[in-house]
This record gives C-alpha cells, sequence and structure tokens, in this order.
C-alpha cells in the first residue's frame, strides 16, 4: 500500500512575517497588497485574520471592510522564496519522490520508508520537527494511501496539525465531508451536486458511476472514485521548466510597429523577472505573431550561451520582430525563452553595473509586488512631440 | 592536351583545395575544380567566394592545357586511384576529360572553365613573413575561442595584428578570450579579422616543418596567405574589435601552478557531469589544495582534489569545464598557471614559463 505524505505549511507568508516581526505576532496579518491598494488580492493571512473571515484571494478591499484592524503587508517574496527553498530542501530528505505543487505545500511519496520510523505517527512528527527546527515555521501533515486524502488529511487540523489515515479508515473518514472538499469541485458544481440533494460525499456515493458519468462527463467518473477514496495519481516528482512565456491579445488589432516593440518590452520584462526569479537562464528566445486573419508564426533563436537579462531577451526578441513580421495588423504578440538552464554564462564585455542595476530594478519591482520601475522602451511613444520643448 | 604525373601528387594538390570546393552554388560553376597544366606545372584551385585555395604539383605537359570537373566526383575518384601514375587527357570536341592509371580509364564531362575565377592574381608587397608552423601554432591557440553561430559578426573570426614589432592574434565569443603575441622582424602594421573557417583551412594546409615560411599579403578586402605550393585567399570580417586589452585584467586574487595533464584529467572527469546542458565545475582553492566540484541534477556527482603551487587567499569560482579544458588541449609547456578570483571576475590561464598565450576565462553564476 502506497504512503504519501503532504506538507502544508501554516498561512506561510504571514507566518513569516509573524516570526521576523515579534510584534505582528498574534495579530491580524494579511500579506498581499496595502491597505490602499484597490487592486491587491489576499495572499496569505494568519489565522488570527482568518477568524474575520479573511482568506487568500479575497480582493484586499474586502479584507479591509471585514478586519479594519489588520495588518496588510505587501509581502516579501524574495524572502518567502528563500525560505520556502530551505524547506524543499528538508523535504527532499525525507524522500526521493517530491511534487512541489506550490511554494508552500508538497507531496511526498513515502512507500518503502515507513520502516525507517517507529510509526507513520513518528514520520510525520519528525518532518514537522525537521521543519519547525531549521526554519522555526509550523507545517500541517497529512498521510494516507494517495494523495487526495494526503492532502484532506494535512488540512483537517490546521495549524501545526498531523493527521493519518489509515486505508481500512478512509471510507468512514470521508463520508461525512461536504462534497466540496473534493478536488475539482467549485461553486458550480457543488450547486449541480446539491440540486441532485448530493451534500456530503457519503451521499455522493449513493449514484452509481453512470448516472454520474452522464451527466458530469470525465469528471463524474474521476468524482465516483474519489468518492470512495480512490485515487490512483502518482507523486510526480518536479520536472524542470521546459519553458516560459508571455502573450497578450490586443484589445483592438495594432498596426503601430512602436506599440508591438513597447509591448514586447513588457513582455520580455515578465518573463525577464520570472526566468531570474527562478535562477534560470534561457539559450532559445522565441516570439510569437497572430496576425489580423489569425495566422500565426513563431521564430526562434538560439543563442550560443544562455542569458536571463532583459536587455539581452529584448535585443534578440526585437530582431526576431523585425526580420519575422511580414503582415499588419496583429493581434497577438508572444515572447517565449527555452532550453532553461540553471546557471549563467558571465560574459567579458557586459558591464557588471548592468546587472547591478537589473537586480536594483528586479528588488523594487518584487517588492512592491507590481512594476514601479521600467526601461524607457516599455513605455507608450507620446503622440506627438511635446509642446515648445526641444527634444534633447 | 594531356599531361602525365603522379597519383600521391595530384591527391595531394586535390586535397588542399577540396574545402574551397563550393558545396551550394545556383551557377555550379564553383562546384568545380579547376586544373591547368603547362611547363610541368600542375595549378589546382577551388573557391566558393568566401575562400580559395590554389595548390601546385609538378607533372610532365606537352601542350598546356586546362579544364573544370565537378569536384564532387572527381576528388573522390583520384583518391581511389591506384598509387603510380596517372594520364589525364582532354578531349576538346567532346568536352570531356580522359583520366588513365593502372588499369582503369575514365571520362568525365567537363564544366566551362572560362568563367572560373582567378584568385590572388594582383598579389601586393607581403605585410609580414613568418614560420608556417608558428602561425599554425599561433592559430591553433586562439581559434577555438571564436564564436560558433552562424552570422558574420567579429567574434566568428580571429583578429590578426601586428604593431610595434609584434604579431598578435586574439580570439572572444564573449564567454572566453584568447591572446597569443610572437615578436616579428621586419613586418608592417596591419589589423584584420579572418574568418575562423580560414583559419580552420589554413591549419589543414601550414606545413608544421621548421623551414617553411607564410606569407600574409592583403589585397583589397581580403587577405592572401601564400606558401611555396599552396596560396589560400579569404575574404575579412568587417566591423569592429572589441577593445581587448579591457578584459585581460593586469592581477588575480590567487594563482595557482599546476601539471597541465593533471588538470586536464581532473577536468575530463569533472566534464562527464552535464547530461543535458555544459558540466559546471567549481574550483575551491585553500591553502594549495585545488578541490574540483561538479554536480548535474539527473546524473550525480564528482569531487577531486588536487595539490598545487598556491599564491594569495582562498578563493572560489566556478567555470564551464569546456572553456578551460579547450584551452589546456592547446598547452605544450608541463604546467600552467591560473589565476582565480571569487565571484564573477574573469580567471587568466596561460602556460606557467611564458607570458605570450593568454586564455581569460569568464565564470558562470550559479544557484
Amino acid at each position: 500500500m502506497a504512503v504519501i505524505m503532504h506538507v502544508d505549511m501554516d498561512s506561510f507568508f504571514a507566518s513569516v512575517e509573524q516570526r521576523d516581526r515579534p510584534e505582528l505576532r498574534g495579530k491580524p496579518v494579511i500579506v498581499g497588497g496595502q491597505r490602499e491598494s484597490k487592486r491587491g488580492v489576499v495572499s496569505t493571512c494568519s489565522y488570527e485574520a482568518r477568524k474575520y473571515g479573511v482568506h487568500s484571494a479575497m480582493p484586499i478591499a474586502q479584507a479591509v471592510r471585514l478586519c479594519p484592524h489588520g495588518i496588510f503587508i505587501p509581502g516579501d517574496h524574495r524572502k518567502y522564496e528563500e525560505v520556502s527553498r530551505s524547506i524543499r530542501k528538508i523535504i527532499h530528505e525525507f524522500s526521493p519522490v517530491v511534487e512541489s505543487i506550490s511554494i508552500d505545500e508538497a507531496f511526498l511519496d513515502m512507500t518503502g520508508c515507513e520502516h525507517l520510523y517507529h510509526s507513520l505517527e513518528h514520520m510525520g512528527q519528525s518532518i514537522k520537527r525537521r521543519i519547525y527546527d531549521a526554519v522555526a515555521l509550523t507545517a500541517s501533515v497529512g498521510i494516507g494511501p494517495n494523495k487526495f486524502i494526503a492532502k484532506l488529511a494535512s488540512d483537517f487540523h490546521k495549524p501545526d496539525g498531523l493527521t493519518i489515515i489509515a486505508p481500512e479508515e478512509v471510507e468512514d473518514w470521508l463520508a461525512p465531508m461536504a462534497v466540496d472538499k473534493i478536488w475539482g469541485i467549485g461553486e458550480k458544481t457543488a450547486k449541480v451536486l446539491a440540486s441532485w440533494q448530493i451534500r456530503t460525499i457519503a451521499d455522493l456515493r449513493r449514484w452509481p458511476q453512470e448516472f454520474l458519468t452522464q451527466r458530469l462527463g470525465k469528471q463524474g467518473e474521476s468524482l465516483y472514485l474519489l468518492a470512495r477514496g480512490i485515487d490512483n495519481r502518482a507523486v510526480e516528482p518536479e520536472t524542470e521548466a521546459k519553458s516560459m512565456g508571455k502573450e497578450t491579445t490586443f484589445a483592438e488589432d495594432v498596426t503601430d510597429i512602436g506599440k508591438l516593440r513597447q509591448t514586447l518590452a513588457n513582455l520580455v520584462a515578465i518573463v525577464g523577472i520570472r526566468l531570474r526569479q527562478k535562477d534560470l537562464w534561457a539559450r532559445t528566445i522565441s516570439i510569437k505573431l497572430r496576425y489580423g486573419d489569425f495566422t500565426t508564426i513563431s521564430r526562434s533563436l538560439s543563442l550560443p550561451e544562455p542569458i536571463n537579462s532583459d536587455d539581452g531577451i529584448f535585443q534578440v526578441a526585437e530582431a526576431l520582430l523585425r526580420e519575422n513580421l511580414e503582415d499588419l495588423p496583429v493581434r497577438l504578440i508572444g515572447i517565449y525563452v527555452s532550453q532553461l538552464t540553471a546557471f549563467g554564462q558571465g560574459s567579458l564585455f557586459t558591464d557588471p553595473r548592468k546587472e547591478t542595476l537589473t537586480e536594483l530594478m528586479d528588488e523594487l519591482n518584487t517588492r512592491y509586488d507590481r512594476p514601479v520601475i521600467s526601461k524607457g522602451r516599455q513605455l507608450a511613444l507620446p503622440k506627438a512631440p511635446h509642446k515648445g520643448k526641444e527634444p534633447t | 592536351m594531356q599531361f602525365t604525373g603522379m597519383q600521391g601528387e595530384l591527391l595531394q594538390c586535390l586535397q588542399m583545395v577540396e574545402r574551397a570546393v563550393a558545396t551550394r552554388d545556383p551557377s555550379e560553376e564553383l562546384t568545380g575544380v579547376y586544373l591547368e597544366w603547362s611547363n610541368e606545372k600542375l595549378t589546382v584551385r577551388a573557391t566558393d567566394m568566401e575562400i580559395g585555395i590554389e595548390a601546385y604539383g609538378q607533372v610532365q605537359s606537352s601542350e598546356s592545357g586546362s579544364a573544370v570537373l565537378e569536384g564532387k566526383f572527381f576528388v573522390p575518384l583520384v583518391r581511389r586511384l591506384p598509387p603510380g601514375e596517372v594520364v589525364v587527357k582532354l578531349i576538346e570536341e567532346q568536352q570531356m576529360l580522359e583520366i588513365k592509371a593502372g588499369t582503369g580509364s575514365f571520362r568525365l564531362q567537363t564544366m566551362a572553365v572560362e568563367d572560373f575565377p582567378t584568385i590572388g592574381s594582383d598579389t601586393k608587397e607581403p605585410k609580414a613573413t613568418l614560420p608556417s608552423g608558428l602561425l599554425a601554432r599561433m592559430i591553433r591557440q586562439t581559434v577555438y575561442a571564436t564564436r560558433k553561430d552562424q552570422g558574420h559578426s567579429a567574434f566568428t573570426g580571429i583578429l590578426m595584428e601586428c604593431s610595434s614589432g609584434e604579431l598578435r592574434l586574439v580570439a572572444t565569443d564573449s564567454s572566453r578570450l584568447c591572446f597569443n603575441r610572437q615578436s616579428l622582424a621586419g613586418g608592417e602594421d596591419f589589423k584584420i579579422i579572418v574568418p575562423s573557417r580560414t583559419c580552420t583551412e589554413l591549419l589543414r594546409i601550414l606545413p608544421t616543418d621548421t623551414e617553411s615560411t607564410v606569407e600574409i599579403s592583403l589585397v583589397g578586402n581580403q587577405v592572401l596567405f601564400s606558401l611555396d605550393n599552396v596560396i589560400l585567399i579569404s575574404r575579412l570580417l568587417e566591423g569592429q574589435y572589441p577593445d581587448y586589452t579591457r578584459v585581460i585584467p593586469s592581477s588575480t586574487e590567487a594563482e595557482i601552478v599546476a601539471p597541465c595533464s593533471d588538470l586536464a584529467a581532473a577536468l575530463e572527469r569533472a566534464n562527464l557531469m552535464g547530461k543535458k546542458g555544459p558540466a559546471i565545475v567549481t574550483f575551491d582553492l585553500e591553502e594549495g589544495v585545488l578541490r574540483l566540484q561538479s554536480r548535474d541534477v539527473e546524473l550525480g556527482e564528482s569531487e577531486e582534489t588536487l595539490v598545487v603551487e598556491q599564491q594569495g587567499p582562498k578563493v572560489r569560482s566556478s567555470f564551464q569545464a569546456r572553456f578551460i579544458l579547450e584551452m589546456l588541449k592547446t598547452v605544450t609547456s608541463e604546467k600552467i598557471s591560473f589565476g582565480l578570483s571569487n565571484g564573477l571576475n574573469p580567471g587568466i590561464i596561460r602556460p606557467a614559463d611564458s607570458q605570450d598565450y593568454l586564455y581569460v576565462i569568464m565564470p558562470v553564476r550559479t544557484v
């Protein structure tokens, strides 16, 4: 029987902040944006804030209404990333088969490692302790016969929980749970199920597979199995990202090459910072163009050495655009980078000050979680020259 | 119109020019090899307009003549002929060339002879004359650092610069830079960028004996290398060569001296740790012990230590193993000196007994 463990850091970003700033402990901390932020959303909030009904993915403005005395923090993603890396290192000590699903949670396939511990309880406690000793943060851990059960289990007692569900306990344990606990059941499906009087997992089990498949298609089939605690998905160790990219469809087709160039510069800035945050470099740069008639082309260039600076990527992307733009108007433009490597070859002829500048810009743009500083090429050109002033 | 020569001599001429035969030519005439014989002299020529090579051999001929033959067929044929005498006869009215050797007889269709370009006709005084073995060595010690991608940037060629009584060859792909100099008597000043392909072809034709000399002359936007029995002409690369003097560090934080072969052998092993990309090797130097580490997520890792002569504090820096190996393979001295600095500052490798061959290498940034 498989032994799958799910490790989920408790309100990760908020806990990191509370750890580093003692004055925040015991207070409702909401990470995601300044209080005034109109468009920000909550990325994490402390358990103290959850009591007020604040939860992740909620607009900041709404969180302010629910929890007016909350402490709103934009968040320091570089720091979270660093803590996450330390945690990932520990997790990898426990099992060679690890699937990270986000910055703060991972599945471990512990099958075959059971004999290293006195019990599954001991296994769960060991990893919790190792994480706490290393980063002074608590994790909730769930252990079960598959990913579905392990994830539900880690969520069962939060924070700082450890829940172990033995294979023979699965069915009884699941029975009273609301159907929306099942992965993939959102509000919409839950409503549909409710209309058939299906509210708990036990309710769901009463319906034959054919009924569910007929009405919900492929999802019906998986619901039928999950309701019985059956989940055959394997823990898939992270395969390194093979490519990254960003594209945008214009609200109106574009005929102005300057506008294309500027859009490309902005897309490059997004992909560039993503590459650098992951400490990756790319050897192949591609652009994608979709013309007004929906013909789509993509063109790429491979470089002798990998790069990750916006300037470097933009230089290639712009050349690709210049050489391959065959038609106007353009509907969509995109930039992709691939052949990713975990090292960057230094260049003899690059001014080291440029790298410092990039680091500084990245830090500013990450700190505020939105672009606060950009290159001139990312800005729209004025339609007409400024009055009265000669360009200098 | 015929000539008689030895298969070995004929083949030698053809092999020299072979690589200049155009493989793709819309008008097709450049896919041919030009032969001309008169006064016991055979001239063989091929050009693809980027480079042209002309080689000379000895034959017996009663009457001079010329012909152009499809390179792709003629060269392999001569290569396969038995050693000994070859009789070549032009049958003009049929536009055929008859080749007789051993018991075989071959008739090949000839191509138009009139339009075949001449090369290096208006040669000027040589700018420099030097032992061909020396030029060969200097090229071998630089050409590997040229940029390999297609294109005509200055980085795809070797800078050949002659001034202040020395000849300097420089190559860089911006990750590393080779610098090689030799004092040279009586040269004129010049500064040219020679395509790396030309340099590779030169290596094939430059004799390595100590007697032969090679003359370098400039003809318009072309460079001409002349030897006794062969000349090579090549287009030059245009554009500005970067100021290389700026990137050669005057000093490094630490310096080691180590046996070249030991370091190369260790790096060859470390270089295996790269499944999908190049192997990265970290140099960890402390108190005369050099620790080389490399790691590949999918393959595993390697670590080995070398005892070296060290000057300076402890340093740590990572490089692409291949870059260092390529340089070490061209070193003839027993020991090398490797100047290292921490972080992203360039390292500098040279033969321990020479300041004339320098290799500047940029580290890699790793996580």
